[in-house]
């Protein structure tokens, strides 16, 4: 019995020394990252006294596993939002808002409008033609840094991952070891896989589960294996198929590499992803395509002018090359394809990425995608054969504003699933230049001059209605800057309502009877590829002259200058907006993101605060609750030593008692 | 609820930086004085602050054309309206000289003051603005509008083209007219010619009424069939000489007693027939011009000069002059009221377009202006937050179980 008192005393102090060391533990782990705190379970025993169970963590799998879900999606937003303020304030800044620049072009084209042959005011509108050139090209190359920053946080955050997930599996190993040997659960161990797995999960969203040696695995979101026991699978970033400057998702698995969808990603890696792709790729392809339609516009514009010095007016701006990228899969990596944005058709342009895959080896297939991925209209299938080519061997998609040239390579030919990509607005604001080298340029006169002859009975007085064609091989102009000779150079009136359209020489070239109007007389007499038309002011009479001549000397006149400043006010992008509407929706489209962004990172702040309340109610320290477990634990020592000094005091009285 | 010493701290922890994130976001809005910072505090209102903005530039620009065409059409005003002063002097004189009962030296003054108004009327027509550029020359603003030829005749050497300026969005208002439309293309007085083809006898011809004779020839005359244009005249003897005017399809249209020597008035047209009857001639209108009223003018100058000149001469002379200055200051009247139109156009165009570049700062306004007295009271608000959340945390973080241990 005295035995038993002993043994039952001794278990008691073990017990209670046992619970005071793990009240000490979780004191002094009171502000450790990720600790769980720890009890230790007792048991009575059936031969008397109490057993020390296992010292346990008290922790719950379930809000330990939402913690790193909410940690991951606040991360998400978290970085989408951080970069994505950047882009914000420097786009709502009026000073760099490209509708200043915009503006002050088009009011200097305004002053050169009111005098074109005033050398000052051309000069002025030319300065501020380059300074809206490189406004473009700041604005493009902003995007482009920031790409590359985002490309420098991809990589570091890859490192940091791949450094975690050998952590991991190093603890993992070291966990075995010692639960095997020592028998005890690995409390400290475990606790530092899973805080490491919670900082993982701010990267990455991953999923964790344990196999049958209640060892930790780790995969991505989409079920890949990063962790599996002690080995470990890295993460690299290599280039894109299509596009060696961007950069994908791929799974190493050291004889292969597995390409990762980069749509659930979560964390703050799946939000640089996700804010390079829908967010800097698309803000460089709006504001690409915006200078593609004002170089295309002005440039077409500008043709049908003459300038200061009487010649047809040149191109203004220059855009470079548009980059095509062949999958390393072709069949043979010297076939071309060309792209060229097609004159005058700027306006069809969309920010889309075209896919070209050829069916046979004479026909293709045109998809196109938007930035995320998804296809924005049905394939369009086209056969070379049939395609109508130009001089140098373009051919026009129609509806797209793009032109084509397949060139293949002549020993092996196209095959089937040749395929080739390229996005006509990427990249172009940052390469758009001015071609032109002086105000003088500016081709603000028409090319025709119109005269009523002094012998009309009537008033009524004739005026260019339109230019809209200058080139010498499909108009009436020719190339050294006159009128060809069988071009309408003269309308004579019969009667009232009949009308002979004549030559150079004065033979009749077409007659029209029975005009109902005197607008548009060269389209009403069938004679529109002349690239010009007149109109009358009022009614004419029987024989009267009106002449219509090359414009050698009249560099005074504004007609094409009034035309190149309304380009302001037209809907040329994408057919729907003005420029400085396009640009506002732009700069609308950065503040929605980035409000989005804001809002949802607010939101699911407060959720994973939550979660980890939550978290710390089940499994963090409270200081006064171990103070008050250490004053208990404290007392049942003495209480169990008190029974141990029972024991040998009733053992004393029996040895007394005997002697 | 059981709360951890994490949860105590993280909690004051959080309530600090939002209350001080709070309190700087409001001072950022004073101090920038707006509501939207950044397009994304109101993607929306952001949009339409940017919009407005662009509708106001561009209303600035068309101010500025404005002002440009303003400017060059009151100097078109100004020289329409010298030329007026000069040509009413002129009329007065022509008027003077019309006067049988001048002779050669009184006509010779006359002639000279009217030579010296013609080069002052020419010399403004050439006139130039501020840039050096001719005001009538149309598009040719480089070369005068009228160059004097050795011939002594005034060419217009401009073209006809007309600038524009864009005012509004659909309004484009003209600068200074062609000096072909004002000066060049001016009707001259229309005349016609006897030619007589059989018998013989001196005719003399002139325009009696003038206004009876312009509308005949508008009836009859045509630019395309030249034939109309031509009416036979035959003088039969009998027992009374008749006369009549036959035209081209052979319709008699007047006809009547012939009298030697007595003039004989036909549609505003006066034939004074001297000789035996029997004879046939062609009465054909003159091809209807425009020209210059400076080369009319010189030319009725030179006639009035002319010592060998007769009565009848000079006077179809002075009339020339004066129905192409008539028709002139006509044509220079349609031009000054053109310019006052224009120059409405442009104040009521201005007007307008002022009004509504303020109605924009207003809407702007209300969409991101900043309420300060809103703005200084959340800011107050905000300070009380912080300091309080400060005082909490201080509570809190002192309680201790082990302190009283």
């Amino acid at each position: 019995m005295a035995g038993d008192l002993y043994s039952i005393g001794l278990s008691g102090v073990l017990a209670s020394s046992a619970q005071i060391v793990t009240t000490g533990q979780n004191t002094a782990n009171v502000n450790t990252e990720g600790y769980s705190r720890q009890t230790t379970g007792l048991s009575t025993q059936q031969s008397g006294g109490v057993s020390v169970g296992s010292t346990r963590r008290v922790v719950d799998e379930f809000v330990n596993t939402q913690v790193r879900a909410d940690t991951s999606n606040f991360n998400y937003f978290d970085s989408f939002y951080q970069q994505g303020s950047i882009a914000d304030e420097i786009f709502s800044d009026k000073a760099t808002s490209l509708n200043t620049y915009l503006n002050n072009t088009f009011d200097s084209l305004q002053s050169v409008n009111s005098d074109p042959t005033d050398i000052g005011t051309r000069k002025i509108a030319f300065t501020d033609l380059k300074n809206l050139v490189s406004h473009f090209n700041e604005l493009a190359s902003f995007s482009q840094d920031q790409a590359t920053l985002v490309n420098e946080q991809l990589t570091s955050n890859i490192d940091i991952i791949n450094e975690y997930s050998s952590q991991i599996a190093d603890l993992n190993g070291k966990i075995l070891v010692q639960e095997t040997v020592g028998g005890a659960k690995a409390n400290e161990l475990r606790d530092n896989q899973e805080e490491i797995a919670r900082q993982i999960s701010e990267y990455l969203d991953v999923k964790i589960s344990y196999d049958e040696n209640d060892l930790m695995e780790l995969q991505l979101g989409s079920g890949q294996p990063l962790v599996l026991q002690t080995s470990v699978n890295k993460l690299n970033l290599s280039p894109s198929e299509y596009d060696p400057t961007t950069y994908d998702l791929v799974l190493d698995f050291e004889d292969y590499e597995l390409g990762i969808e980069t749509s659930d990603l979560g964390g703050s890696i799946g939000g640089l992803m996700d804010y390079r792709a829908d967010f800097l790729e698309e803000l460089d392809r709006q504001l690409g395509q915006q200078a593609i339609v004002i170089s295309d516009s002005v440039n077409q514009q500008n043709r049908l002018g003459l300038d200061v010095n009487g010649g047809y007016g040149k191109k203004i701006f220059d855009l470079a090359d548009i980059s095509v990228n062949q999958s390393r899969k072709n069949s043979s990596l010297i076939h071309q394809v060309d792209v060229k944005i097609e004159e005058g058709k700027a306006s069809e342009l969309s920010t889309d990425t075209y896919e070209l895959i050829m069916t046979s080896a004479t026909a293709f297939e045109l998809r196109s995608y938007d930035v995320s991925g998804a296809s924005t209209a049905p394939a369009q299938f086209f056969d070379l054969e049939k395609m109508e080519k130009t001089q140098e061997g373009f051919f026009s998609i129609p509806g797209m504003g793009i032109e084509l040239r397949l060139q293949e390579d002549e020993k092996v030919g196209f095959r089937p699933g040749d395929t080739f990509q390229f996005s006509p607005t990427s990249l172009a604001a940052a390469n758009i230049s001015l071609e032109s080298t002086s105000g003088e340029d500016l081709a603000m006169n028409a090319p025709i001059q119109v005269e009523s002859s002094s012998d009309n009975l009537s008033d009524a007085k004739i005026a260019i209605s339109s230019v809209f064609n200058t080139d010498a091989q499909t108009s009436a102009f020719n190339a050294e800057g006159g009128l060809y000779q069988l071009s309408p150079q003269g309308i004579r009136f019969s009667s009232e309502d009949s009308f002979d359209v004549l030559d150079q020489d004065g033979f009749i070239l077409a007659t029209v009877t029975g005009a109902e109007n005197y607008t548009d007389l060269l389209a009403q007499a069938g004679l529109d590829e002349a690239g010009y038309d007149v109109s009358l002011s009022s009614q004419p009479a029987a024989g009267d002259v009106f002449s219509i001549s090359f414009n050698h000397s009249g560099r005074h006149d504004n007609f094409n200058g009034r035309a190149l400043a309304d380009l302001q006010n037209k809907s040329l992008v994408e057919g729907k907006q003005s420029f400085s509407d396009a640009y506002t929706s732009t700069v609308a489209r950065i503040g929605n993101l980035t409000n989005t962004a804001r809002i949802n990172m607010e939101s699911s702040e407060v959720m994973m605060e939550q979660s980890v309340a939550r978290r710390d109610e089940i499994s963090a320290v409270s200081l006064d609750e171990e103070a008050v477990n250490l004053i208990r634990y404290q007392n049942s020592y003495a209480a169990s030593s008190q029974v141990i000094s029972a024991a040998e005091k009733s053992f004393q009285t029996l040895l007394n008692s005997i002697r | 609820m059981r709360v951890s010493n994490n949860f105590i701290y993280n909690q004051s922890l959080t309530d600090l930086s939002k209350s001080n994130e709070r309190y700087l976001q409001t001072q950022r809005r004073i101090s920038e004085n707006t509501d939207i910072m950044t397009a994304s505090d109101d993607p929306v209102g952001a949009a339409q602050v940017m919009r407005y903005e662009a509708v106001n530039l561009l209303l600035d620009q068309y101010s500025e054309n404005a002002v440009m065409a303003k400017n060059s059409l009151e100097y078109e005003e100004v020289v329409l309206d010298g030329l007026t002063d000069i040509f009413n002097r002129t009329s007065t004189l022509l008027i003077q000289a019309e006067n049988g009962a001048y002779g050669q030296d009184d006509l010779g003054a006359i002639s000279e003051e009217l030579q010296m108004l013609t080069l002052a009327a020419a010399d403004l027509m050439n006139s130039t603005d501020s840039d050096g550029n001719h005001i009538f020359s149309g598009h040719e603003s480089t070369r005068s509008a009228f160059e004097l030829k050795p011939d002594g005749r005034y060419e217009f050497a401009g073209d006809e083209g007309r600038k524009k300026l864009q005012i509004s969005d659909n309004v484009t208002v003209s600068g200074a007219d062609s000096g072909k439309t004002v000066f060049e293309d001016v009707w001259t007085r229309n005349n016609y010619t006897y030619t007589s083809l059989t018998g013989e006898g001196s005719v003399r011809t002139e325009v009696a009424d003038q206004a009876v004779f312009d509308d005949f020839l508008k009836k009859n005359y045509s630019a395309v069939d030249a034939t109309q244009n031509m009416f036979a005249f035959t003088t039969v003897a009998g027992a009374q000489d008749t006369f009549s005017l036959a035209n081209a399809k052979g319709e008699i249209v007047a006809s009547g007693r012939y009298q030697s020597g007595q003039p004989i008035d036909l549609f505003g047209m006066r034939i004074t027939f001297e000789g035996i009857a029997g004879g046939t001639g062609i009465v054909s209108f003159d091809k209807p011009e425009r020209d210059n009223v400076l080369n009319e003018m010189n030319r009725s100058i030179g006639v009035l000069l002319d010592a060998d000149s007769d009565f009848y001469e000079k006077r179809s002379a002075l009339r020339d002059a004066t129905v192409s200055l008539r028709n002139t200051m006509n044509s220079i009247d349609t031009a000054r009221s053109e310019v006052g139109a224009n120059l409405n156009t442009i104040s009521q165009v201005g007007s307008y377009g002022e009004m509504k570049s303020i109605s924009n700062r207003v809407a702007q306004e209300e969409i991101a202006g900043l309420d300060i007295a809103e703005a200084a009271s959340e800011l107050a608000q905000e300070e009380a937050a912080i300091s309080s959340s400060q005082k909490l945390f201080n509570r809190l973080s002192n309680l201790s179980l082990f302190d009283s241990m």
